[in-house]
């Protein structure tokens, strides 16, 4: 009983429009989530990619390691780095964001000598070692908050779009090359390359799909994907302009080629937490 | 010394019980019939009503499992689902106990307990505020009887029968054996083995059972063999009206003004009352009366008589006679309720007969009168008033007169009613308030001018000579003009209100009704242009009745018994949820119908059952915008809550299993990579919420606010908690 009258009045509620000719349409004052706008979410992304190449954590020119032919499962690469996001709700609807992440690739193979002929007499070059690449990027941008799936800004199913800074540095320390014949055996020449260290940003406009549900009144965990495309990196490919024909200008062709597709498929899994 | 404190317990019990039957008699006397308003349950609250879902449920099912006859399985299962029909019908309020009705049938439920061998101290009685005529009991030994049941019954005796059929089944097992029968049945009609009517078959063997071991019990306890066996031509005519009465087409008549013969149905036309004894009851639950009588009088033959067997054993003719009457007053609140306004009218003249000053009645007839107009006027359609040709018995005149009505005479015919009623009871607050009512439904017909009406006036006076004669004095030809001018009338119903439509106070009320219709209007107006552009929010409700929120999850993929657990215990976390947001809020709150409160009262229970019947029926009148006959009571609540606000809440998901989309699947399998995400898509579950928070005004009977939304998506406790802190929010000025 108690149920098919207050099924009559939902019914009533949720068809009815003539019924409330008496109601003005009143504005609709935001609440946020429980009153709180302001939330705080530290986030594991995960960059998965099926070439050892496109994972950034990996040698770009490393060979695919696995046999995808008679493998069971689906391959993947990852680079796992980490991110901090807060978000301020304007309404029950938007809310505006700052994020910070940072990222690390311990094994970008320049490649440098390979291309050095000129430079070191010798026809054919190897190198040992690799140059390292770090970066932090700075992002800031809104969100909307998806009331048809039941979203209180900051809480529920979202959509945002944001744009980003990213800042990185290529380090080149303790990198040798020696001459090679033309199997690539190393030779007995060596030299030290003297120690690098490149500076360069980019720009990305970003774009995420996510879902921020409470686990309790404030703990809240978030799964989303994000999907960013980088601007100011440069040209794609492997061919080098001869313009860059010295060790800076490889490492900074090669820093940048590796990171053409970063961030450009990103799930991230997060816990944050609701603070003001 | 232990014996010597059971000894005091019983005692102590013997002393309560008696106590309690006194004060049973007592109320007949006290609900005294001129005051009656509606029926409402006295005495403690049964532990039955407050007891938790779950723990009934698992005292329950651990009985049933020892039980022979039924799986553990389905005892589960089928524990579940009665009990949860059992919360919902005690949660909706329409359940009575320690009323006069109540407390008469348990003194008849003693009577027979005390003729049976069996152990029969849990079984518990109540009725129900329904106008069917019906009688059923659980497996837990709980008996519900009908108002509309005690409204038709003759004597006690027949009540006797129907408890004594009832308490077999309850003794026989037969709800959980009927259960676990047809989940075999369903088992085996996989295999082509059962059908549908081996069910009905094992369910009339079942009442033919009912009714032997009754009708023994009935008479092991005294009661007259005769008068039992009466009771089944009250169930065989218990679809028509509790009396035959021609229709006095005089009660709408004045000294100038006969209704004219083409409103009046043929009386050689009325269908027969087609209830037969001897109906195929192959598809049927129970055996036709037929057999039930041919198996009644073969077991009368056979059995030993009682030499002073009687027809009353508990009670007398005249407190039966009482309490039926009590039974008929409030089946007029449930004619209201469920808007069944041609039954109810049916059913208020003939209370009317017979109580002509009741102010309850005549209440009731006013409201039913207003309905018919509102509901006419602004709906077009009046509920339930269905075509003359379906309906049989003297009723069947009703629906053919009010068919023919057109809308603007219904208008006229009820203003005469409501406008006559009111005047002879001016101290009538409800009366002078639906006259307010009816008279704007009169007045929104241009043709309803009082100009109109006067014109109409000149007309008549060419024939006033001959109206205003007794038919005694009228020559051959004065009848044939009173005739013809009552046939051929365009409008006749003008007539009705002559007399009526002279009075100053009528054409000052009409002329307020113009006024606020047009005021209305120009509310309406600028409410709309005022919605063009959302405005802030002016309310700042500091306090506020609430009933407990309604929570229903309709998961297709989880078991009946997670499901209505489930929905038990969100019930409570939301209950708790609007309690903490109020607090933050600010918000003074007040649950009326808290089951789950200790100090949880029958005077909740009888305040939140009105409360309900209220709601009920200003949402069925929503969109009609017409005053609920309960709001003559609801000021009750305002007063002892100290608020005008009463909030509702309710949230339905609904959870489905999603069909296989073959051609998602070919694409998704086309492009490997989204394979991963169809799989997620295609296995996880197709969710919707609908969420509804409801404010009324019950000093102005008009909604107040509203939020509801309909998402695509499950919410968790936490977000429903976020909603409903939104909600609440807005309700507040700050």
């Amino acid at each position: 009983m108690k149920k098919s009258i207050l099924g009559i009045i939902t019914l009533v509620l949720l068809s009815s429009t003539h019924a409330m000719c008496q109601l003005v349409h009143v504005k609709e004052k935001s609440s946020f989530y429980l009153g709180k706008r302001g939330a705080l979410d530290i986030n594991l992304l995960v960059q998965p990619s099926l070439q050892p190449g496109s994972a950034p954590d990996h040698d770009i020119f490393e060979e695919d390691k696995y046999d995808r032919k008679n493998a069971k499962f689906l391959p993947i690469y990852t680079l796992v780095s980490p991110e901090m996001k807060y978000t301020f709700a304007i309404s029950n609807k938007f809310s505006a964001y700052v994020k910070g992440n940072l990222y690390s690739r311990s094994k970008l193979d320049a490649e440098v000598g390979f291309y050095l002929e000129d430079q070191f007499n010798s026809e054919y070059i190897e190198e040992y070692g690799y140059a390292k690449l770090k970066g932090r990027s700075y992002g800031l941008g809104f969100q909307w908050f998806q009331t048809k799936k039941a979203a209180l800004a900051p809480m529920g199913f979202y959509i945002g779009v944001g744009a980003a800074k990213h800042d990185y540095t290529v380090t080149h320390e303790d990198v040798y090359l020696s001459d090679a014949d033309i199997s690539g055996t190393y030779g007995s020449y060596l030299y030290k390359l003297d120690n690098i260290k490149l500076d360069f940003s980019y720009a990305s406009l970003d774009f995420e799909i996510g879902n921020t549900q409470p686990l309790s009144k404030l703990v809240y965990y978030k799964l989303a994907l994000s999907s960013s495309a980088n601007i100011g990196l440069g040209t794609f490919g492997n061919s080098v302009p001869s313009s860059l024909n010295t060790v800076e200008g490889y490492l900074l062709h090669t820093a940048k080629q590796s990171l053409a597709f970063n961030n450009i498929f990103v799930l991230k899994i997060g816990l944050g937490l609701v603070i003001h | 010394m232990k014996e010597y404190n059971t000894l005091l317990f019983y005692t102590m019990k013997k002393i309560i019980a008696l106590f309690i039957l006194l004060i049973s008699i007592d109320n007949v006397n006290a609900q005294e019939l001129e005051s009656f308003t509606r029926l409402q349950s006295a005495g403690p609250i049964p532990d039955f009503f407050v007891k938790f879902f779950d723990e009934k449920i698992s005292e329950d099912s651990e009985k049933l499992k020892k039980e022979e006859g039924i799986t553990r399985k389905n005892s589960s299962e089928f524990s579940v689902l009665t009990n949860y029909k059992l919360q919902q019908l005690i949660q909706g309020g329409k359940v009575l106990y320690g009323d006069p009705l109540t407390n008469y049938a348990n003194g008849v439920l003693d009577k027979l307990k005390a003729a049976s061998e069996d152990d029969l101290d849990h079984i518990q009685l109540y009725t129900l505020k329904s106008n069917e005529v019906n009688a059923f009991a659980t497996h837990q030994g709980v008996i519900f009887i009908t108002v509309g049941l005690i409204g038709q019954l003759e004597n006690e005796a027949q009540l006797a029968l129907i408890l004594a059929h009832e308490l077999t089944h309850v003794l026989k097992k037969h709800s959980q054996l009927s259960y676990q029968y047809s989940q075999d049945l369903i088992k085996k009609s996989r295999y082509g083995d059962g059908t549908i009517s081996d069910f009905y078959q094992y369910s009339r063997k079942n009442e033919e059972e009912a009714d032997e071991a009754g009708f023994k019990l009935a008479i092991k306890a005294g009661y007259n063999t005769d008068a039992l066996y009466t009771t089944f031509r009250v169930l065989l005519y218990s679809y028509l009206p509790i009396d035959e009465q021609p229709l006095d087409y005089s009660q709408w008549e004045n000294k100038s003004y006969t209704i004219a013969g083409k409103y009046q149905m043929d009386g050689g036309r009325v269908n027969k009352i087609s209830a037969e004894e001897d109906i195929n009851d192959a598809f049927l639950t129970h055996p036709n009366i037929a057999t039930r009588r041919k198996n009644a009088r073969a077991l009368v033959q056979g059995s030993d008589h009682l030499a002073d067997s009687k027809t009353y054993i508990f009670g007398t003719p005249e407190r039966f006679e009482k309490l039926r009457t009590l039974a008929r007053f409030e089946m007029l609140n449930a004619f209201i309720q469920r808007a069944d306004y041609v039954k109810g009218l049916y059913h208020s003249m003939i209370m009317r007969k017979l109580y002509p000053k009741n102010t309850f009645v005549i209440n009731s007839q006013a409201m039913i009168w207003h309905g018919i107009a509102a509901y006419e006027a602004r709906a077009n359609d009046i509920p339930y008033s269905f075509s003359h040709r379906k309906i049989e018995g003297e009723i069947q005149h009703l629906y053919f007169f009010l068919n023919k009505l057109k809308t603007d005479e219904i208008t006229m015919l009820a203003t005469q009613q409501i406008w006559q009623n009111s005047l002879a009871y001016p101290e009538n607050q409800f009366l002078q308030q639906i006259r307010k009512e009816v008279l704007r439904d009169f007045v929104s017909y241009k043709e309803n001018k009082l100009g109109n009406f006067a014109s109409r006036h000149r007309e008549q006076a060419d024939t006033s000579v001959i109206i205003k004669k007794k038919d005694a004095v009228l020559s051959k030809y004065d009848k044939i003009a009173k005739k013809r001018k009552n046939e051929t009338s365009e409008a006749p119903f003008y007539y009705a209100l002559i007399g009526i439509v002279d009075n100053p106070l009528f054409q000052k009320e009409v002329a307020n009704a113009e006024d606020i219709l047009q005021d209305k209007e120009k509310i309406d107006e600028q409410i709309a242009e005022k919605n063009k552009k959302p405005q802030k929010n002016n309310m700042d409700v500091e306090t506020l009745i609430m009933t407990t929120p309604n929570y229903d999850n309709d998961n297709n993929r989880k078991s009946n018994k997670t499901r209505m657990v489930n929905n038990e215990s969100t019930e409570n976390k939301l209950l708790e949820s609007v309690k903490d947001n109020a607090k933050k809020l600010d918000i003074r709150l007040s649950y009326v119908d808290n089951f789950r409160d200790p100090n949880f009262t029958t005077e909740n229970y009888n305040e939140f059952s009105m409360l309900y019947d209220y709601i009920g029926e200003r949402v069925r009148f929503d969109g009609l915008d017409f005053l609920p006959y309960n709001a003559q009571y609801i000021h009750t609540l305002t007063e002892r809550y100290d608020s005008k606000y009463v909030g509702i809440l309710s949230i339905y998901t609904r959870v489905r299993k999603r069909p296989f989309n073959g051609s998602y699947a070919a694409l998704s399998l086309a492009t490997i990579y989204a394979f991963p995400l169809y799989l997620k898509w295609q296995l996880s579950a197709d969710k919707q919420s609908d969420y509804g928070f409801y404010i009324m005004n019950i000093s102005t009977h008009n909604p107040a606010f509203r939020s509801s939304r309909s998402f695509e998506a499950n919410m968790n406790i936490h977000m429903q908690n976020a909603h409903i802190y939104n909600s609440l929010n807005q309700l507040r000025k700050k």
